[in-house]
């Protein structure tokens, strides 16, 4: 088991340093034409601390003899498939594919996720209690982890507001936004799951793991701040520069 | 800037419990209380059943041993029945069955307790909870039963196979969730009595509600002329409230005439009287100022079982409205009449000079046939304003709504005003002003309307000027000035059909009395609103407010299943931000 945890973690974390390159590129070879990005600098933020943090704890179950619990199981496993679907789609489209599907209706199977996703929830937490039934001690270098846990919730709810709000004018789902919807919520439960065994003893102090947790957290509240610049107009992003200021003419449509 | 800054201060909802309102049904009123907790009843056995079947793994103070038997009887014993349960309430739906399904749940826990002592206390709340979904459809005191019945058997598992209960954490926390589950059933149940109260006080007012909200005024009299009842309408139209008017006579208190004449009721309803001849009749009130009301009056009888009249109902119509119209139909007839004549006759004039002297120099020539062309675009305007105004009066008017970008079209007409006129308009536009949605041509009518209303009605010269913001919602252009401005009843009635502020004997300012009707329906064809604020001879400020093209936060524009190049703008346009390639 703890063999599988640190793959996956291991994996977990090259991921989400491939997402942060994506954008930190973007930024760099769209800032002549249209500026400095605040919101593609908050998602390099994201994912250049929250890749280091799953790739510590990867490294450190792998190689340091930490040893990988159930819980830190079953938070990967469950959150491992949305973010494949979505960084497959992001692939598909950087290969100039759809990069989206369409998910007309609400098939059953989207029905059931959240009865789903409360059942999970609940085994989660009675895991959890189990896990703490021992006595748990909160300690000072865990409380990143506590916050990212609120932080990574907050961007999720964003997420999922605009799916739900989406779902009547398009008639359907969107998988690309689905898919990125649960990668958060999916984060923070891994972040929880590593929290209740650091406060029950089973994990120690890692410094790297501590650095990236502390970065994480202004990292995850200077996106959270982009994210509610932009939606009142506070925050100027390249987003709301016309090309033509730019030299380039008006993109068409 | 200011008002940029201003209205972002504004906190923005974060909008996810209204979106999910939005996004599921609200429940409606069907069936009986039990019924509807029946049906929800099986199901949410299941998903118990599953979800201990998801925690019996981490069952605390517990063998390998224990756990694995813990699992294998709700797998292979628990969950298959309640699955049974709910196929058959979604096939049969007996009454009996959710009394029969909850003997089971208890019989069945019984069975965990006495196998695995360890799931002993835990499934004493496991029966606080079975509990109180039975007290859902039996009532609380069937609820208290099986508790009692749960904690008799809870002893005698424990004579059966004694071991140690486990009370920890785990279990405090089952006992905390199953006592809130009983609060949260309980009190659903309560306030669906209280529901199905309310909604029968509804029911029982609702003949009343009915009438009271018809549009005529309905009065009831007994055989002997006395008022039984007066409806809503009824103390509108006659100023009267209906504790004052049951209990004395129409007369008395309507006083309602027929040309010159008094109807005279002391022989009985003078309307019934005369409702053998006309079908419906058209009389007078005199009011308190003076002032004549006209009314559309119709009478009918109730008879009672021995055929003799036992109520008569009444039943008024205000038409002062319909009078008023008529006449500024009238009025704006006489008034269009004017406005149309005036170029004409300067038409006439000149058209006649180049034929009756068709030597005149050039430059006398190239007078009259700017006149002429002059005239004939004012002509051309106002038959264009009764056009739009006919068109929407018989709702052709149709707005093809599109994204509008409000500065450039601003900033356009006001130039073209003040080129026109000579007049300066001064523009504050917040930088960065979202588009509204509406119509081009809508727009542009309704601006140049306000526009020229505010150079015609400040003759003095003063500023005007045109102001754009826009909040999380709408967009908002103002057009003030600084001229003669409204007083209370002329705002009240600026935006009616044929309206004019001046009698057609004694008018300043030429106007056909259709503009600001027109400005109104098109600004309301949009989705808008309008709003006047004014005061004499402090100028008036008209305040359009049309939709925002997409409220922050909504659905971003793209075709469906097609996703953004750019993984910044994809992550954008799934936040429900406006990607950079669309701005």
């Amino acid at each position: 088991m703890s063999g599988l945890v640190a793959a996956l973690n291991l994996a977990l974390g090259i991921a989400y340093l491939a997402i942060g390159a994506i954008a930190l590129i973007e930024i760099v070879q769209a800032r002549r034409t249209l500026g400095f990005s605040h919101f593609g600098a908050g998602i390099v933020g994201l994912a250049f601390t929250c890749g280091p943090h799953h790739f510590a704890h990867g490294f450190h179950v792998a190689f340091e003899g930490r040893s990988g619990g159930p819980l830190d199981l079953v938070t990967v496993l469950v959150g491992l498939p949305t973010a494949a679907v979505w960084v497959g789609l992001r692939i598909e489209a950087f290969r100039r594919g759809r990069g989206d599907r369409f998910i007309a209706g609400t098939p059953r199977w989207l029905q059931a996720l959240p009865t789903a996703a409360g059942m999970y929830l609940t085994a989660l937490v009675s895991a959890g209690l189990a896990v703490g039934a021992g006595g748990l001690t909160l300690r000072a270098w865990m409380i990143p982890n506590l916050l990212l846990i609120g932080v990574y919730l907050t961007i999720a709810s964003f997420l999922l507001r605009t799916q739900i709000r989406n779902r009547g004018p398009l008639r359907g789902w969107s998988l690309s936004g689905l898919s990125l919807t649960g990668i958060f919520p999916t984060c923070a439960l891994m972040h929880a799951a590593w929290v209740v065994y650091a406060a029950a003893g089973r994990y120690e102090f890692d410094v790297h793991g501590f650095v990236a947790g502390l970065l994480a957290v202004p990292a995850g509240l200077y996106f959270l701040w982009t994210v509610r610049g932009l939606f009142l107009d506070t925050v100027r992003d390249w987003h709301v520069r016309s090309p033509e200021r730019a030299g380039q003419p008006a993109a068409a449509g | 800037m200011i008002e940029a800054r201003a209205a972002a201060r504004a906190r923005p909802s974060l909008g996810l419990r209204h979106a999910l309102a939005e996004a599921l049904a609200p429940p409606g009123i069907d069936g009986s209380l039990q019924a509807r907790l029946m049906r929800s009843v099986h199901p949410v056995r299941v998903v118990i059943a599953l979800s201990a079947l998801a925690a019996s793994p981490f069952l605390p103070a517990s063998t390998a041993a224990d756990r694995r038997t813990l699992l294998l009887l709700i797998a292979s014993a628990y969950l298959p029945y309640t699955v049974a349960v709910l196929a058959a309430s979604r096939r049969f739906g007996s009454r009996w069955l959710g009394p029969a399904a909850t003997a089971g749940d208890v019989l069945l826990v019984f069975l965990f307790q006495t196998a695995v002592p360890p799931a002993r206390t835990v499934a004493l709340f496991g029966y606080i909870l079975i509990a109180a979904l039975y007290a859902s459809i039996g009532g609380l005191a069937g609820g208290l039963i099986v508790g009692g019945v749960a904690a008799a058997l809870t002893v005698l598992a424990q004579a059966l196979n004694p071991g140690p209960p486990a009370i920890d954490g785990f279990t405090l926390t089952m006992f905390a969730a199953s006592l809130g589950s009983l609060a949260v059933i309980l009190g659903a149940a309560t306030r669906e009595q209280r529901r199905a109260n309310a909604e029968l006080a509804r029911l029982h007012e609702k003949s009343e509600a009915v009438l009271a909200r018809v549009g005529d005024g309905v009065v009831v009299t007994d055989a002997a002329g006395t008022i039984v009842q007066w409806n809503k309408s009824a103390e509108r139209i006659a100023e009267c409230p209906s504790h004052s008017a049951i209990g004395r006579t129409c007369g008395a208190v309507l006083g309602l005439r027929l040309d010159e004449g008094e109807l005279d009721c002391s022989g009985g309803c003078a309307l019934l009287a005369l409702k053998d001849s006309t079908a419906v009749l058209e009389v007078t009130r005199v009011l308190a100022d003076g002032r004549r009301q006209p009314l559309l009056a119709d009478v009918a009888t109730l008879r009672s079982s021995g055929g003799e009249v036992s109520e008569v109902v009444h039943s008024f119509r205000d038409i002062t409205r319909l009078r008023e119209a008529d006449e500024a139909k009238t009025l704006f007839l006489a008034t269009a009449s004017h406005e149309l004549k005036t170029p004409l006759t300067v038409i006439q004039g000149f058209a006649k000079t180049l034929l009756v002297f068709p030597d005149l120099g050039p430059q006398d020539r190239e007078t009259a046939l700017r006149a002429i062309e002059r005239r004939a675009v004012q002509l051309n305007g106002i038959v264009d304003r009764l056009l739009l105004s006919s068109r929407i009066e018989m709702g052709r008017v149709q707005v093809v709504h599109s994204r509008l970008d409000l500065p450039p079209i601003l900033e356009e007409r006001a130039d073209r005003m003040s080129a026109a006129t000579g007049r300066q308009i001064v523009r504050e536009i917040a930088p960065g002003l979202p588009p509204a949605l509406g119509g081009l041509d809508a727009l542009t009518i309704v601006v140049d309307h306000l526009l020229d209303n505010a150079v015609k009605y400040s003759p003095e010269g003063g500023p005007i000027g045109v102001r754009a913001t826009a909040d999380a919602r709408r967009v908002t252009v103002s057009v003030s000035d600084s001229g003669i401005g409204m007083d209370d009843e002329q705002r009240a009635l600026c935006f009616e059909k044929f309206w004019q502020a001046e009698s057609s004997e004694a008018r300043r300012f030429a106007g056909t009395g259709i503009g600001l009707y027109i400005v109104r329906s098109l600004v309301e064809a949009m989705g808008g609103e309008i709003r006047v604020e004014s005061a004499p001879m402090q100028g008036s400020t008209f305040t359009v407010s049309l939709v925002r093209a997409e409220p922050a936060g909504t659905a971003v524009p793209a075709p469906a299943g097609v996703a953004e190049p750019s993984l910044i703008d994809e992550f954008m346009r799934q936040m429900g931000i406006r990607p950079r390639r669309q701005a």
